[in-house]
């Protein structure tokens, strides 16, 4: 039944990589969900954890299943359907990244409640500085997938 | 002449009507949004032809609302010509419905659309023997980038009425006539084989997530993402503009400007009405300083709906748009089917609950594609009392934002109990899910942006008025002493019972009108952060919206008695309840 | 076999519909018919979710027991 893909060589490299990339995911999915029913403040250098309900409990819970979408998906990944499950991984990254990174622009640009119209150069720029949540590091290695997806279409 | 656009549910009839006609309609992935049927005029050989776009159906034996109003339709149009829209990958299900339309006597052209998936999971279809077997013009189309609509209105003058018994003897090996059901499908059987082969085909990355995401195992994670990604971008579009703009705008400048300009001046009661009922500050009346407590029409009546409630509509229905549009509402349907069968509900009931979210009048309005009179029942009543609307949530997040996610939670929770309890008490059948679970496809910006359009602008129409008038209204009560007055008389209930404030019912007569401006209301009232809970939630189980009780009148007809007592029996106890709870908590 | 019983991934064959005239017209039109080739793609929990022909239907578990298959 499986087509030939692009993905078949190689197999190995995918496999490492994305076994890294969820066993990550997994653990930063895990030290959220810790900090969130602990309720502890965690930051360490551009790090930070979130611990409020929805974005520490839900959101990690998602990482956490992205993490597992990524484990139960990389072996044999020139099949569609283990491929598919990778893919699913890196959706949900992109969801709780795109999320927060949305968020953060929409904060950006008002003046807030005693400011002016506009947010100042300074105060729009200072929105974007770290520390960021784990996801937004998430983010580019889980963008690989896009990779995989032409390579198994043999389109690169 | 006329011509009916009749077709399978999905089958992208709306897409079609929209190419025939340009006229705007409402076109989406789950069934029943067609309910409502559509006209329009198509210019043929320099005459207007008015065309109809009927409601889908998937035979003339109707087995919900929508499918009574096509077969009515049908047989209140003799001598019509009929365009059947056939999905080209579904073909056999699809010439179920055409030769019954044949059977009774229409002429029928026959467009096989979305022929370009059929190419892509490999169904071959040999189109020109089918038109030669059924003696009727057959045209392949892809709806969505007009192919093959051209041909097929120029098809339209070779259709003329066929007799099914000519079929019969040109499918060749078909024995028997074609009258009952099973004769029918015999046939279709044999037409088939004639006509259509299913080649081998592999799963795309886009199939293998379809299955992926309709599996409970692997589709509940990715659902809880899915709901995820909605909330947070509600919240963060509605509190940009809100908050990030249109307060400033609104409390900085419009109403400083209204105080100014407008004649009479506090104390006055026209300007009350207007603009500022003011407040007591150390026994002297004091101007507002912000929108939510000016009160007047045309300052409250105004934010309400414009700076609080459109962004957050807004965002809503885009959302919800493309969620349709993409084709993941049916999988959420069928993953939480599990849990609504248990409350007598099937998974479309998911349908009617969303879109509630967003404004409960199109949501009772959806009830019709539920099949028995109980599912609808039960689904009008639970939506009109326990889902709050877009406008109400809107205005939550600006009056109560640490306690929206409780609130939606104790409601969650009565939606699903009364449910169950309403489900054991009322007889009535209730069928099993059984449904199309379409391919993912992409979004197209233009069906989304109408039905975007459509939507917002329907809310706007009713809302805005509404709200001017409900503040109008209760500052006139005010005013008159009525609203003290009934205060008083039910101190004892508010007070005792629900544990709120004697106060609360002033917006709650508001919230007849419109539930946002009740809950903007009750922002202005002293109260704990408790009793503030319950007053929101009260606001949001006590009677439906003037709008919402309109609509359940049209489409419940003598059920909705029934629905006010449910309604009377859930106030008082999910309300009480609420009061007991914090008594437990020792916070009341 | 009954249809409920083939586990995600597994393809059989419908040999039967046992129910009346109104329950196997429904499944009619919505394409499941004696003959086809299904694959399962979800049995384990909910409504069943099978492909029949290039496109997925998901069926309530109750009709889905009166569906014989064979493998």
């Amino acid at each position: 039944m499986t087509k030939r893909s692009g993905l078949e060589k190689n197999n190995d490299l995918y496999f490492i990589y994305f076994l890294i990339l969820g066993l990550a995911t997994l653990a930063f999915g895990i030290t959220d969900l810790i900090v969130t029913i602990t309720g502890s403040e965690y930051s360490i250098g551009v790090l930070n954890i979130p611990n409020d309900g929805f974005r520490g409990g839900w959101g990690g819970l998602i990482i956490l299943f992205a993490g597992i979408f990524y484990l139960s998906g990389l072996k044999d990944l020139y099949e569609i359907h283990q491929l598919a499950k990778v893919v699913m991984g890196s959706i949900l990254i992109w969801i709780i990244a795109g999320t927060d990174i949305f968020a953060m622009i929409t904060e950006s640009i008002p003046g807030g409640e005693d400011g002016g119209w506009f947010n100042t150069a300074q105060g729009f720029l200072g929105t974007y500085a770290p520390p960021y949540a784990p996801a937004i590091f998430l983010l580019p290695f889980s963008l690989v997938v896009i990779f995989c997806i032409h390579k198994y279409y043999k389109k690169i | 002449m006329k011509i009916l656009l009749m077709g399978h549910p999905n089958v992208g009839k709306s897409v079609f009507f929209n190419r025939l006609t340009a006229a705007n309609i409402i076109e989406s992935n789950y069934p029943g949004t067609t309910v409502d049927y559509t006209k329009g005029y198509m210019r043929l050989e320099g005459k207007d032809i008015e065309i109809i776009d009927v409601p889908g159906t998937f035979s003339l034996e109707p087995k919900d609302k929508a499918e009574e109003v096509a077969v009515r339709m049908l047989h209140e149009s003799k001598g019509s010509k009929v365009m059947c829209v056939i999905d080209a990958s579904k073909v056999e299900r699809g010439l179920y419905l055409a030769l019954e339309i044949i059977e009774q006597g229409f002429s029928v052209v026959i467009a096989l659309n979305m022929w370009d998936v059929a190419i892509d999971k490999n169904i071959d279809i040999d189109a020109k023997k089918l038109e030669q077997i059924l003696g009727i013009p057959v045209v392949p189309t892809v709806g969505i980038s007009g192919e093959g609509i051209f041909a097929l209105v120029s098809r339209l003058k070779d259709a003329t009425p066929v007799k099914v018994e000519d079929i019969v003897e040109r499918t060749e090996g078909i024995k028997h006539k074609a009258n009952t059901p099973d004769e029918r499908w015999a046939l279709i059987e044999g037409i088939s084989k004639k006509i259509v082969t299913f080649g081998e085909y592999q799963h795309t990355l886009k199939d293998a997530i379809g299955d992926f995401t309709v599996k409970p195992a692997t589709g509940i994670p990715f659902a809880i993402a899915v709901l995820y990604g909605f909330w947070s971008i509600f919240g963060s579009f509605a509190g940009f503009f809100t908050d990030g703009f249109l307060v400033k705008i609104f409390d900085e400048h419009w109403l400083p400007w209204l105080q100014a300009v407008f004649p009479g001046g506090l104390g006055n009661w026209f300007y009350a009405l207007i603009v500022d009922v003011g407040h007591l500050e150390n026994g002297v009346l004091a101007a507002s300083d912000n929108c939510f407590e000016s009160f007047g029409a045309l300052s409250s009546g105004l934010f309400v709906p414009v700076g609080v409630v459109l962004p957050a509509i807004f965002i809503f229905y885009l959302m919800l748009a493309l969620l349709e549009d993409i084709g993941y509402m049916p999988r959420l349907a069928v993953l939480i089917d599990t849990v609504l069968h248990k409350i007598g509900l099937h998974g479309y009931a998911i349908v009617p609950s969303v879109l509630a979210l967003g404004c409960n009048v199109p949501a009772v309005g959806a009830t019709r594609i539920l099949e028995t009179k109980k599912q609808r029942f039960m689904m009008m009543t639970l939506l009109a009392v326990f889902i709050p609307c877009g406008a109400q949530i809107g205005i939550m997040q600006d009056v109560i934002p640490g306690s929206i996610g409780f609130v939606m939670l104790y409601l969650m929770a009565g939606y699903f109990i009364f449910g169950y309890i309403l489900n054991k008490v009322i007889p009535g059948r209730i069928p099993e899910i059984l449904m199309d679970v379409p391919p993912y496809q992409k979004p197209m910006s233009r069906n989304i942006s109408r039905k975007v359009w459509m939507r917002t602008s329907g809310f706007l129409k009713v809302a805005v008025p509404l709200v001017i008038f409900g503040s109008l209204l209760v500052n006139v009560l005010y005013l008159a002493g009525t609203i003290d007055w009934l205060g008083n008389i039910l101190a004892p209930m508010f007070e005792g019972w629900f544990g709120v404030p004697r106060e609360t019912a002033g917006p709650l007569v508001a919230a007849f009108l419109r539930k946002d401006l009740a809950v903007a209301q009750l922002s202005a009232i002293e109260m704990t952060k408790y009793q503030m809970i319950s007053a929101v939630v009260l606001v949001s189980i006590y009677f439906p919206c003037i709008a919402t009780f309109a609509m359940m009148l049209r489409e419940g007809g003598k059920t909705f008695l029934g629905s006010l007592a449910v309604l009377l029996v859930v106030v008082f106890t999910w309300g009480g309840l609420l009061h007991l709870l914090w008594k437990l908590m020792g916070v009341a | 076999m009954i249809l409920t019983t083939l586990r995600s991934g597994e393809i059989a064959k419908i040999v039967a519909i046992e129910g009346g005239q109104g329950l196997r017209q429904k499944l009619l039109l919505r394409g499941v018919s004696e003959g086809s080739i299904v694959r399962m793609v979800s049995s384990n929990r909910g409504p069943v979710v099978l492909e029949i022909n290039g496109s997925t239907i998901a069926i309530g578990r109750g009709m889905a027991k009166r569906i014989i298959v064979q493998k």
